[in-house]
């Protein structure tokens, strides 16, 4: 196997929040200790609930907001000795909201053609062609150049908005939570064209999303975060098949299916998120975890890696040597 | 069957005037929500589900104009009361609650107060009888020690526990009918099947028709009785959840349902079906089907015809000259 | 491809947002009203040297104080009478309008440009540059600005480029407040960031991207700073700190009309007019052009 073209290691993000007028500030481990690598060509999925960290580690690998401790490396090359323009070249983003994520004074011809710009590929010519292919490329027609964005409907602008991020032939794409925003059938389109576009053009996926359905249909491995830690890491499969955290396993439950034979899910759910500022000691996950024990609450869980993935859990502790 | 019919709605149309033309919102929707009985509203957004339950609650923007044959409470005609008589109605025997419930809630008063104050003004009794309820409800949604949360103020609170304060604050009244737009749309997953196990109980407690209006097949499957599939302001087939899912019969519903990725039945990584092209204009003509652009099997008919409701069986219809599943060609 | 097949998908029906902005103007009447008596203004002001009748600074001693053409013997040859010299009063005030709105122009632009800079620099950069930024605009906003205005005038003394000077950078401050707030809110949209994460520069991200979602505030406050800046040197002017005799300015006439006030009061009464609807005008102006420009809801 090649080095991995993506590698998050020991990664955290610190943040200090100001809580009141007279109080220290708080410090928010929004990215705590995280490791994986993403392979080429592969769909890597990141995900957990809002605030398990998810966005704040997509701005790290996008190189918009350095890591607090740990490193992120490219094909082996630590991120801080790549400069700012080779990132961009090589990682872009795919955002949420296809409403903010587009200039509204700027015509489908000057979004796209930005990254040309700031990269200085091609003449004025050149990069109007090369605009109008990528838009044929995501299935827009190029007349559409002159248009702006307030004149496409929310499943045309993600698509300008996956234009622009792959006119400068990024081999990476960090996509945070793409379809949320659109409607169903919108969403089908896209996730199609994110697989025709993966085909084509072998690209390789971080894939940001709470939205465990999709992630299935679409990830070759999966990362479960929870507050701020990586709890889970797995093939697609085996997530779904035989989760082994037991936040994974309750976010698994908490999918539904559209079979109006199954009803709602059985709880418990185990209560709300905690607050992220005053994290539970041990196990993050442990007041509501159905099957916590003594040493949950007292002792955050080593990580335990073996053929199947990754988990950190005092349920695999014991057995991490067997494996 | 009259007797458990809670809201009746009949021939309802819901048309804005903008300047570039008169948008027609909702167009002739017939729906029934029934004592103790879950109906969901299902389609994409603009589809005219949000107008369809603001005009029966009278809540539309005042440029919206309203046109129905019936729309009525409990056999209590709706459209002949005043403004100021359906007000003493709303919150108190019909009650909403919306997608975000940070601004659903005032910031500046706490939870306790805007609870109370609903019983108060509908119900004329003390404040401590309110509290009473306040409590009783609070701790009915699942909050944990509800005395110390009645005097919390709204930032205080996760997102989840403010739906709850709305389910809480949607009750205190005891109404008979709940309409809640998209619920937890704004809510994690795992709150998210909290929240709507809270619903479907506590509707079944209190024995309350429940409008869920949702974009989320997913949900709406899980939830509900009974189902309206609307697409650009028509309700283009209605029937029971098993009805909908299993044999869905307008193009539309069975594109929508093909379009979601089914952990299990879909294979991974393959195209999913999809619906091409997008929402029409709602603006100007509205005769026809509205799904015809976008629709396999459509025709010069649907051009003028297609909107006739058909009866499949007792409680499904769709209004289609081209069902799809098992119906396919035995049609017209 | 998915909906490629489809033809009025991408049939573009909606209106490109500078053809939104233009319907918009066209119904809107104050706009319309305010921006027409002001181009009419700018236009006297350009050719006052044609229009007006003679020479503002031609003094006929022997046509002192003439009535204007309502008045008792008023005349065509000075339709709006002449002043205590026998000056021309139609040609005072068309050559006064010169003054003004080159004064409130040239305020509204220096103020602009250093506020906005302020503004948008703290608002893009956070931290401790704002953390600057704000401190400048607390520090500004406690200073007595009219005051600040009268002791440097009379330090400085009254000529055009000082008083443009020193008008605009009293009033930059506005500009600051609102630029640093709306670059906040633009600063937060998703196209920034992936602006950032092309790797573009800071000015190229605050000239190209940000820039243009703020300008339509910054016209809205040049407008406004415009008429408060007329008015300011009006009063400086009538003070005698502003511009000084014989130099045609609004508030100079009123202030030499005033010892005339309760036998000629037109001396007062044309040059307050005309800076009454001056202002006005400019005023439904920047308030037209915040209503054509507020942007649209998401969507069509």
């Amino acid at each position: 196997m090649s080095a991995p073209v993506l590698e998050c290691d020991r990664v955290t993000r610190l943040f200090r929040v100001k809580r009141g007028l007279f109080e220290t500030p708080a410090t928010l481990r929004a990215v705590d200790d995280v490791s994986f690598s993403v392979q080429e060509g592969e769909v890597l999925a990141i995900v957990g609930e809002s605030g398990c960290g998810k966005t704040t580690l997509a701005r790290m690998l996008l190189g918009l907001l350095p890591p607090s401790g740990g490193s992120i490396r490219f094909a082996g090359r630590p991120m801080r000795q790549v400069g700012r323009s080779e990132i961009a070249a090589r990682v872009q983003p795919v955002f949420q909201d296809p409403y903010s994520s587009l200039n509204p004074r700027k015509t489908l011809g000057q979004i796209v053609g930005l990254p040309l710009a700031v990269h200085r590929i091609g003449g004025e010519p050149e990069r109007r062609s090369r605009v109008a292919e990528i838009l044929e490329l995501v299935g827009l027609p190029a007349h559409l150049v002159h248009a702006y964005p307030n004149q496409l409907s929310g499943g045309q602008r993600q698509r300008v908005a996956i234009a622009r991020a792959l006119a400068i032939q990024p081999r990476i794409v960090v996509f945070d939570e793409p379809t949320s925003a659109l409607d169903v059938s919108v969403q089908a389109q896209i996730l199609n064209l994110l697989l025709e576009l993966r085909q084509s053009l072998n690209l390789t996926y971080v894939f940001i999303s709470h939205d465990l359905a999709v992630v299935e249909h679409i990830a070759d491995r999966v990362a479960v975060m929870y507050l701020g830690r990586l709890v889970e890491l797995g093939g697609t499969a085996a997530i779904f098949d035989s989760p082994r955290h037991p936040y994974t396993e309750t976010l698994l439950r908490s999918i539904l299916t559209p079979d109006p034979s199954l009803g709602l899910p059985p709880g418990p759910f185990g209560g709300d998120f905690p607050d992220p500022l005053d994290p539970p000691p041990g196990c993050r996950f442990h007041p509501r975890c159905p099957s916590a024990m003594e040493a949950c609450r007292a002792v955050p869980p080593a990580a335990v890696t073996d053929t199947a993935g990754r988990v950190e859990c005092h349920l695999y502790n014991g057995e991490s040597h067997g494996r | 069957m009259i007797a458990d019919s809670v809201l009746r709605v009949r021939d309802l149309s819901v048309e804005i005037a903008l300047p570039s033309g008169t948008l027609h919102a909702v167009s002739n929707v017939d729906l029934e929500a029934m004592r103790g009985e879950t109906l969901a509203i299902v389609g994409e957004s603009g589809c005219g589900k949000t107008m369809t339950a603001l005009a029966a609650m009278r809540l539309l923007p005042r440029r919206a104009r309203l046109a129905a044959r019936e729309i009525s409470l409990s056999g209590t005609d709706l459209r002949a009361l005043s403004d100021k008589a359906f007000s003493a109605i709303r919150g108190n025997r019909m009650s909403m609650i919306f997608q975000d419930p940070m601004t659903s809630l005032n910031p500046v008063y706490p939870i306790g107060d805007q609870l109370e104050e609903i019983h108060m003004r509908h119900r004329r009794a003390g404040r401590r009888r309110a509290r009473e309820r306040a409590e009783y409800l609070l701790d009915r949604v699942g909050i944990v020690n509800p005395r110390a949360r009645l005097g919390q103020f709204p930032h205080q609170l996760s997102g989840g526990l403010r739906q709850r304060v709305m389910i809480a604050m949607a009750l205190m009244c005891d109404p008979a009918l709940i309409v809640a737009d998209e619920p937890t749309t704004a809510l994690d997953v795992t709150v998210q099947a909290q929240v709507l196990r809270l619903l479907k109980d506590l509707q079944a407690e209190f024995n309350m028709a429940l409008i869920l209006i949702s974009h989320d097949l997913g949900v709406v499957a899980r939830i509900a009785d009974r189902i309206a599939v609307m697409y650009a302001g028509r309700v283009v087939e209605t029937g029971s959840s098993g009805q909908i899912f299993g044999a869905p019969t307008h193009p539309y519903t069975r594109g929508l349902i093909d379009c979601i990725p089914y952990p299990g039945k879909t294979a991974r990584r393959t195209r999913l079906g999809s619906i091409p092209g997008i929402v029409p204009s709602m603006i100007g003509d509205s005769r026809g089907c509205m799904f015809r652009n976008r629709c396999g099997w459509a025709e010069d008919r649907c051009r003028t015809d297609g909107n006739a409701e058909r009866r499949i069986e007792e409680g499904h219809s769709y209004r289609c000259i081209h069902p799809v599943g098992h119906l396919q060609g035995a049609a017209s | 491809m998915t909906g490629g097949l489809f033809a009025d998908e991408f049939r573009v029906d909606a209106p490109t947002p500078r053809e939104v902005m233009r319907r918009r103007a066209r119904r809107h009447l104050g706009f319309l009203t305010g921006t027409g008596f002001v181009l009419a203004v700018v236009l006297l002001a350009v050719f006052a040297p044609w229009v007006s009748p003679s020479d503002p600074f031609a003094q006929n001693l022997d046509a002192r104080l003439l009535d204007p053409i309502w008045g008792k013997g008023g005349s065509w040859d000075h339709p709006l009478g002449t002043d205590s010299l026998g000056r021309d009063y139609l040609t005072r005030i068309l050559f006064g309008a010169r003054i003004s709105l080159l004064i409130g122009f040239g305020a509204a632009v220096i103020s602009g440009v250093v506020g906005s800079t302020v503004g948008i620099v703290g608002g893009y950069f956070g931290g401790r540059v704002d953390a600057v930024v704000m401190y400048l605009i607390n520090v500004k906003l406690a200073l007595p600005g009219i005051l600040i205005a009268l002791s440097l005038v009379s330090v400085f003394g009254g000529s055009l480029i000082a008083l443009i000077a020193i008008l605009g950078f009293l009033f930059w401050d506005r500009f600051a407040v609102v630029t640093r707030s709306v670059t906040q809110q633009v600063r937060g949209q998703e196209f920034v960031a992936a602006a950032e994460a092309v790797g573009a520069s800071h000015t190229r991200i605050v000239v190209q991207e940000i820039l243009p979602n703020v300008m339509s505030h910054i016209i809205v406050i040049a407008s406004l700073e415009m008429a408060i800046a007329i008015l300011v040197e009006a009063v400086l002017s009538f003070l005698g700190l502003g511009i000084q005799p014989p130099t045609p300015s609004w508030g100079l006439l009123i202030s030499e009309g005033r010892s005339f006030m309760f036998f000629k009061p037109w001396l007062i009464a044309l040059p307050g007019l005309a800076l009454f609807f001056l202002v006005i005008a400019i005023n439904l102006m920047g308030d037209g052009i915040r209503d054509i420009t507020v942007p649209e809801g998401r969507g069509r």
